[in-house]
């Protein structure tokens, strides 16, 4: 198993306690328990989230090959829309609790339909396409405590009306994609993918 | 941009930071930590310059460093002309009131008993800058600038978000209008939509202030957004520094190369050609012989073992450390 996740002298390293690995050396470790039993499912959490990105790039290569390898279902759950854009088939975006969006990766990128996952790929500065001002989504994420009435995005959304104040949208499907917001309905001009 | 002939603010001059770590056994030599290990900077006055790097290459160290909150062990740190190496403890703690830091955890950096008020008030008394009225205004001032609702002035950090701490941290920087700031990873702990909005608010202030900004982060599409010259370090030593332009379309040395292909690009249907690195970046107790980057680098030849390269200029504001260079002019 540690030969298969990259990890150089495995017979030396099977003695080794954690504290003597280095974060990439403990995350592949980590890959390789997870994968031991030939699971069908594998959730990853944030897995690349604390390396740094030369490192990041190799863990995400192994992946890639176990997952052809085993044929391995892979949940990936990040922050990263970088990371998304490069590992999954298709996403899904969630908003304090809720999704607001299902889509495939590659329709997902082209059109975002949920103003809030317009807003989050707005807000990525971009290397080939650098702007003097990012365009930010105004606010923060509320509190779990209080959440909105209606549309848990409405207090920041651009295109909210009073709808989104008082009723909460449902996930309606649109062009095979999923997405929770009136914008898509008879309710607010029924806007096209 | 900056227009070249703006003075320097920051000449920093072969800066060294050397930890002896304490671990010594039994007579045998203690191993040295180079965490800065020759450092030449310039940063001209009213310029971003970006500061990237692997974690432990010892950009923090050269930041904090800079502003002698960690002392080094030599070189020159030469601030509008004068060499603060050389200053004693009150002249530095005067010097303090030209440069600032703003740091990653900005939740940590906020004493979590003192209100935003009193946050911002204490730089204001450490140098007299203001006193009771004048006081109570500047601070509203100060909180009205990064974008805070002036009846926050009681709360406490713990009462803010990640995004709302940062512009307190900001804001504190700003109390004594330094000419430069030193910002560490300041928005690596926040979220995208939130780290936009302090980029942006950075920028406005940097152009308000005619601040200074030396910005560091291992992050290369913020750096790319924000910083007008970038350095990349690698193991305590810089590889390569560059206007932002010339880097991203013409990286020259291999490690430079390697990140940029490292990072995740938000669009499904690029395939880039990536380089992949083996290993890890080496213990900066032990580091590899020659160039500090040869175990990892794709390129190595004999003469990168043997022999350390040294930041060499290739053009017009573009200096590069690696022999490669040198063979292919």
């Amino acid at each position: 198993m540690l030969k298969l996740v990259g990890i150089p002298a495995p017979e030396k390293r099977v003695d080794q306690y954690p504290h003597e690995l280095s974060g990439g050396m403990r995350q592949r470790v980590m890959i390789a328990m997870a994968l031991s039993c030939n699971p069908e499912l594998l959730i990853a959490d944030e897995p690349t989230t604390a390396l740094d990105v030369t490192v990041q790039a190799q863990i995400l290569e192994v992946m890639k090959e176990l997952k052809e390898k085993f044929s391995t279902s892979i949940m990936m759950i990040t922050h990263d829309l970088g990371v998304v854009a490069e590992m999954a088939d298709s996403v899904i975006v969630m908003y304090a609790g809720t999704v607001v969006e299902y889509s495939d990766v590659k329709s997902l990128y082209k059109k975002p339909l949920h103003p809030y996952t317009e807003g989050l790929m707005n807000s990525l500065p971009k290397i080939d396409d650098p702007k003097d001002e990012l365009t930010t989504i105004p606010g923060t994420v509320p509190s779990l405590y209080e959440m909105p009435k209606g549309c848990r995005f409405a207090p920041r959304c651009p295109y909210a009306q009073d709808v989104c104040r008082q009723e909460t949208p449902e996930l309606y499907e649109v062009d095979h994609r999923k997405v929770r917001c009136f914008l898509y309905t008879d309710k607010m001009g029924g806007r096209e993918a | 941009m900056t227009e070249s002939g703006a003075p320097y603010l920051l000449q920093v001059r072969n800066l060294k930071k050397h930890y002896v770590s304490k671990s010594g056994f039994l007579g045998r030599k203690n191993p040295v930590v180079k965490a800065v290990d020759g450092i030449d900077l310039n940063i001209r006055k009213g310029e971003i310059l970006g500061l990237v790097g692997e974690s432990g290459c010892g950009k923090s160290t050269l930041g904090r460093s800079i502003l002698r909150l960690i002392q080094p062990s030599s070189g020159n740190i030469v601030f509008e002309g004068k060499d603060i190496l050389s200053y004693n403890h009150e002249q530095m703690r005067l010097m303090r009131k030209e440069m600032q830091i703003i740091f990653q955890d900005s939740g940590a950096a906020l004493n979590p008993r003192m209100t935003v008020g009193e946050i911002l008030g204490a730089p204001l008394d450490i140098f007299g800058l203001a006193k009771e009225e004048e006081k109570e205004r500047r601070i509203i001032e100060l909180l009205e600038l990064v974008g805070l609702n002036k009846a926050y002035v009681n709360r406490f950090p713990h009462e803010f978000s990640g995004g709302q701490k940062q512009r307190i941290g900001i804001a504190r920087a700003l109390a004594v209008q330094p000419k430069l700031i030193v910002c560490d990873e300041p928005v690596s702990a926040l979220d995208v939509s939130v780290r936009a909005q302090i980029l942006n608010l950075m920028k406005e202030l940097k152009h308000k202030f005619e601040l200074t900004y030396l910005f560091i982060s291992h992050d290369l599409s913020v750096v790319h957004h924000l910083c007008d010259r970038i350095a990349v370090m690698y193991l305590g030593k810089i590889v390569e520094i560059a206007d932002r332009d010339k880097l991203y379309r013409n990286p020259s040395h291999p490690y430079t190369r390697t990140l940029l292909s490292a990072i995740p690009n938000p669009d499904p249907e690029l395939k880039r050609e990536r380089i992949v690195l083996e290993g890890d970046v080496p213990n900066p107790a032990n580091p590899p012989s020659g160039c500090p980057f040869h175990t990892r680098c794709p390129y190595r030849m004999d003469r990168c073992s043997a022999q350390a390269p040294y930041l060499k200029q290739m053009g017009e504001g573009h200096s590069v450390s690696c022999h490669l260079v040198d063979t292919s002019l």
